[in-house]
């Protein structure tokens, strides 16, 4: 069951950016992508260059007028999970969330219930994170009560690191060493992200040289790495790879591509 | 990107920019107080056994109760990097044995500084 949960404690971090390219990444690796929008706001759509008038067809609708941009099909899971039986749907398996398609779901950050819903269900949870003080002091709402380094489906990714701040480098320094191996990936802040949204375009089309760009597809395919083991081989990769922490499956392979990401 | 710097970078031979990077002298570094707050925080120390995540099921927020719970793992013992600070709080509670939050951080800033020369970091 690949869903994939993005959703982080503290709004405006960028989390539709990085489940936009997610999507996107991993379609470029040839996986079939479905992105869900769960957000009241359905702004994940302008990541794909479409305007803000365009409709996403819903998760339970039989699509014809299918959206796909780049291969990745978008969708509005909005509805049908305010739906009284959506987490009977869940549960039943009547949701599609299995075979050999990533479901992507965007969850505003104030939807704590619906994370916590999805999170049962989810193969995996990307959390975002900023370098900057508001992002840090939510962390502790992420899973309180457990280290966040010892986390089996829980993984972080930095955004919009800027390492001529003096605060967001000793951030991201912080982070390394609180987060481990499941900080998996940092993506640097790049203004073409913005304009390719203004020129209603995809960052790829806008910006292929982007750096930002570069970073997300680390990211996508770190995560198709990661969604594709098995808790019982995660175990395997990550005592392989060093001195990590019990419980603590992320391997070593995860590793060495966010350890490229901090230079 | 604009086509002024893809010029450049076309003449230049390169695909992207390599943005510079910036170090900091750990010795030298702000102490954040956040830091420390967060590294104290029982919450993500693990030593909170009565917090609840926001992935657990809470009968009074949750929409399912009827699907098993990730559980909440035993309070792992602190090692590592942070493994003063959780040695500390299980051992002696603030409370009765107050701590110096500043030279705690000094101690895990010069930590970070041993690592990155060491080449680990």
């Amino acid at each position: 069951m690949p869903l994939i949960l993005c959703h982080s404690p503290k709004g405006g971090v960028g989390t539709s950016f990085i489940a936009a390219g997610l999507a996107q990444g991993l379609s470029q690796l040839g996986r079939e992508v479905v992105l869900l929008d769960m957000t009241a706001q359905g702004g994940v759509k302008h990541y794909f260059g479409l305007s803000p008038d365009h409709p996403l067809p819903d998760l339970e609708d039989d699509v014809i007028d299918q959206v796909a941009v780049g291969g990745v099909s978008l969708r509005s899971g909005r509805r049908a999970s305010a739906q009284e039986d959506f987490a009977e749907a869940l549960r039943s398996g009547d949701l599609p969330f299995d075979g050999e398609t990533f479901y992507i779901a965007d969850v505003a950050s104030g939807d704590f219930a619906l994370a916590r819903l999805l999170q049962r269900h989810a193969r995996l949870h990307v959390c975002a994170l900023l370098p900057a003080a508001m992002s840090l002091a939510l962390l502790p709402q992420v899973s309180p009560g457990r280290r966040l380094d010892t986390l089996d489906r829980t993984v972080f990714v930095l955004n919009q690191l800027d390492e001529t701040r003096r605060f967001a480098r000793h951030a991201a320094l912080f982070l390394r060493e609180l987060l481990g191996d499941n900080l998996i990936a940092q993506i640097h802040r790049d203004e073409a992200v913005n304009e390719a949204v203004g020129m209603q375009q995809t960052l790829a089309r806008y910006a292929p040289a982007s750096l930002a760009l570069a970073d997300v597809r680390k990211l996508a395919g770190i995560v198709d790495v990661l969604t594709r083991q098995e808790p019982a081989v995660r175990d395997e990769i990550g005592s392989d790879g060093g001195p990590t922490g019990e419980g603590d499956n992320r391997g070593s392979s995860s590793r060495s591509s966010a350890s490229s990401e901090a230079a | 990107m604009r086509s002024d710097a893809a010029n450049l970078l076309s003449r230049l031979g390169q695909g992207k920019f390599k943005y510079q990077e910036f170090r900091d002298n750990f010795a030298d570094m702000e102490l954040w107080p956040l830091f420390e707050a967060l590294i104290r925080d029982p919450r993500i120390s693990g030593t909170d056994e009565d917090s609840r995540s926001l992935f657990t099921d809470d009968p009074a927020q949750g929409r399912d109760t009827g699907t098993p719970t990730i559980p909440h793992a035993e309070p792992v013992r602190v090692a590592g990097l942070f493994g003063g600070y959780g040695a500390q709080a299980s051992a002696s509670p603030p409370a009765t044995a107050p701590r110096r939050p500043q030279d705690d951080v000094r101690s895990l800033l010069k930590r970070l500084n041993d690592q990155v020369a060491a080449g680990e970091l």
